[in-house]
């Protein structure tokens, strides 16, 4: 295609920042109304259930299927077919008793079996507060900052000879967006909750989520990946699958830079009920070490936060810097 | 290389994986390689073409055979293919993730994710994967594929000249004369296709630029559950005027809704390639669609990709491309040019350097 015609990257970038932009004052000014914010919601009422009941929507589905039925209907528009139909399920009922039975056994051992596996999953459940939805507090600063600490003025340095895109997920602030452009970097952020926030505009930032982005961004697309911010907050489980998409996105040779709050710090941080019920918790650094090495990241070094107060012996927030294996090594 | 048989579970000649079996057909034919297609399922237009999986299944394997496998979801075809000893190119046209389908249809999320086993089971005996897209591509590395490659889908973009249906479009320019733009999305109405968001966004726009704007949901459904679900959403919101789900419509109502729409959105999370966004590429209509898996690469500048689902941001976005002559005038320039990377000789250059790497033979 020729290339005077598609959109250029920088073009693209600068038009969602102005599409971005004019939302967010769209909706400060009430040109969209608060009613816009909760048409999620209002159709995820909607929806069948997908988390927590899911399993048991499913469970009682099967088990509603779980007999064969061998009186088969013999209704029937024709004349004389009724009688031909109960005859045959007559003279037939021999053989499909005997298969029917069969069937039934396995689907009763097949359907009790995924039944004690869906108790155990429910208790499970029930002990991990991050997948148990009953027990999700909100967070008690519905604008969570990020782990600053002087990392916007060492990140550039931690991405020197990097090219092409760089995120940064989650963005929080833009400082560190604004370091990385003065160095000359490509970067862009991701932020779940950037219609909220006052950007300055001068920066490319997308209203996402970590997961849904990298889950969107194609395979080796980006020359570097900055997690930040969501380290501290989502589960455990979802940190583990930002270290798999990590692997998928960062094309081989690419900088993964892993910001994070020490565990410690963080606990001290917060109230005793957030930090007890919170949804997600931060992860000690080795087990980001732990993580990427086990996914084949290379070189990996951790750094002590910059300027910030030892807690316990050990430095408030860090980062993990690994260099990424690529998709096919 | 005397032969490249190929495997179709349903073998259509109007649908996407139809055409790209029987252009591929043709490509092989001239190139003097014997190729017939063998399919469990078919349409009756093409009984003259195909041949039932089942008369294949006594043949002799042949040395210097190949079979093709178009896999776009499960088949018990598979089954037997995995019997075979002849080398076999895997053709990825993908599979929607089970995900998106178990909340709302338990048993087609199962039937997805045995598809997907499926084409797993058979990188085991692939000598080649096709991707038709990047993305499908990266998914065929996933899957255990060792060599893989993109082969674009072939198509002739002359098919998207069909005579339109003058009542449709009739009835679809009466409503235009009352005022406000007209949104479009063509696409299966699928949990992963969520039109739910175009609905949100639609919400938004009339709420905050034009109070008179419509969508129209064109395609038939693959889950009754989310369908109805869709249909509830749109009456709770007050837009059973602005909204219409068409369902399944004829070759010549498609045209009508291209024809008289000013914008196509698209707010899938899961396409492997979105033949629709060529056909509205071909219609000159400008797109403004949500940058997920294959979307952006199909696109590759010739649209709007947005990075954010907030209704807020879509509503926001369609408004600037239509407000601003000079961008939609520019996104539907590139379009065209977009289309002419999907020329049947260029893709099928692509599919013959495909053959030679995956057959190893030096034309």
């Amino acid at each position: 295609m020729s290339a005077d015609l598609r959109l250029t990257g920088k073009e693209h970038r600068s038009l969602l920042a102005e599409i971005e932009s004019d939302a967010r004052s769209r909706r400060a000014s009430g040109d969209f109304g608060p009613e816009i914010d909760r048409l999620d919601e209002m159709f995820s009422a909607m929806a069948p259930p997908i988390v927590g009941d899911e399993l048991r929507f499913v469970l009682d589905r099967a088990e509603l299927a779980t007999f064969v039925d061998v009186a088969v209907p013999v209704a029937s528009n024709l004349p004389g077919g009724s009688f031909a139909k109960k005859a045959l399920r007559k003279g037939m009922r021999w053989y499909f008793d005997y298969v029917a039975q069969q069937v039934n056994e396995f689907n009763v051992g097949a359907s009790s079996a995924i039944e004690l596996l869906a108790r155990r999953m429910e208790k499970l459940e029930a002990a991990i507060p991050a997948v148990d939805p009953r027990l999700l507090i909100e967070r008690s600063n519905p604008l969570p900052q990020g782990t600053d600490d002087g990392w916007s003025e060492k990140i550039p340095a931690l991405l020197e000879g990097v090219e092409g895109r760089v995120a940064v997920i989650e963005v929080a602030d833009e400082a560190l967006l604004a370091a990385l452009d003065a160095a000359g970097f490509d970067a862009y952020g991701v932020d779940p909750l950037s219609l909220k926030r006052d950007w300055t505009g001068q920066f490319e930032v997308r209203a996402d989520d970590a997961i849904g982005h990298l889950t969107a961004v194609g395979p080796g697309t980006l020359g570097a990946l900055v997690l930040t911010t969501c380290t501290d907050q989502l589960p455990t489980g979802d940190l583990v699958e930002l270290a798999d998409l990590a692997v998928t996105v960062v094309r081989e040779g690419g900088r993964l830079v892993v910001v994070g709050t020490d565990p410690v710090a963080w606990a001290a941080s917060c109230s005793p009920v957030e930090a007890d019920l919170a949804a997600g918790h931060p992860l000690h650094p080795e087990t980001w070490q732990h993580l990427l090495e086990d996914r084949r990241f290379s070189d990996l070094a951790l750094l002590p936060g910059v300027s910030s107060s030892v807690v316990e012996g050990r430095p408030a927030s860090y980062a993990v810097v690994a260099t990424a294996p690529g998709l096919r090594t | 290389m005397t032969a490249i048989h190929q495997f179709v579970p349903t073998f259509a000649s109007r649908d996407a994986v139809g055409g790209h079996t029987l252009e591929v057909q043709r490509t092989l034919h001239s190139l003097g390689i014997a190729s017939e297609i063998f399919a469990a399922d078919m349409t009756p237009e093409v009984r003259d073409i195909a041949q039932p999986i089942w008369t294949f299944v006594d043949r002799p394997a042949a040395d210097d055979t190949h079979l093709l496998y178009q896999a776009s979801t499960g088949s018990w075809i598979v089954q037997l293919l995995l019997k075979r000893r002849e080398p076999m190119i895997v053709d990825y046209h993908n599979i929607t993730p089970p995900r998106f389908f178990a909340p709302w249809e338990p048993r087609v999320a199962a039937e997805l994710a045995a598809g997907l086993r499926q084409v797993k089971r058979l990188s085991r005996r692939a000598v080649s994967g096709w991707g038709d897209s990047a993305f499908n591509e990266s998914d065929l590395v996933r899957l255990g594929y060792r060599r893989t490659r993109v082969v674009p889908i072939l198509f002739d973009p002359s098919t998207f000249e069909r005579e339109v249906d003058a009542s449709a479009l009739a009835r679809l320019e009466a409503a235009r004369a009352g005022g406000g733009s007209d949104w479009l999305f063509v696409g299966r109405v699928a949990p992963n296709k969520a039109q739910q968001d175009l609905v949100k966004a639609l919400a938004a726009y009339r709420q905050a630029f034009d109070p008179k704007a419509r969508l129209h949901l064109v395609g038939g459904a693959s889950s009754h559950a989310y369908l109805t679900a869709l249909e509830k959403f749109v009456a709770e919101l007050g837009l059973s005027d602005a909204v219409e789900i068409t369902g399944s419509v004829s070759a010549g109502e498609l045209s009508a809704y291209y024809q008289s729409a000013d914008v196509f959105v698209c707010a899938s999370e899961h396409e492997g390639f979105c033949v629709p966004l060529l056909e509205a590429m071909h219609h000159r209509v400008p797109i403004v669609a949500f940058g997920a898996a294959a979307v952006p690469e199909t696109l590759d500048g010739a649209g709007l990709v947005l990075f954010s689902k907030a209704p807020q941001v879509f509503a926001s976005a369609v408004a600037r491309v239509l407000g601003d002559g000079g961008l939609r005038d520019r996104l539907m320039d590139a379009g065209t040019a977009r289309l002419e990377d999907f020329s049947l000789e260029r893709s099928r250059a692509s599919l013959v350097a495909a053959i030679d790497e995956a057959t190893g033979s030096t034309r």
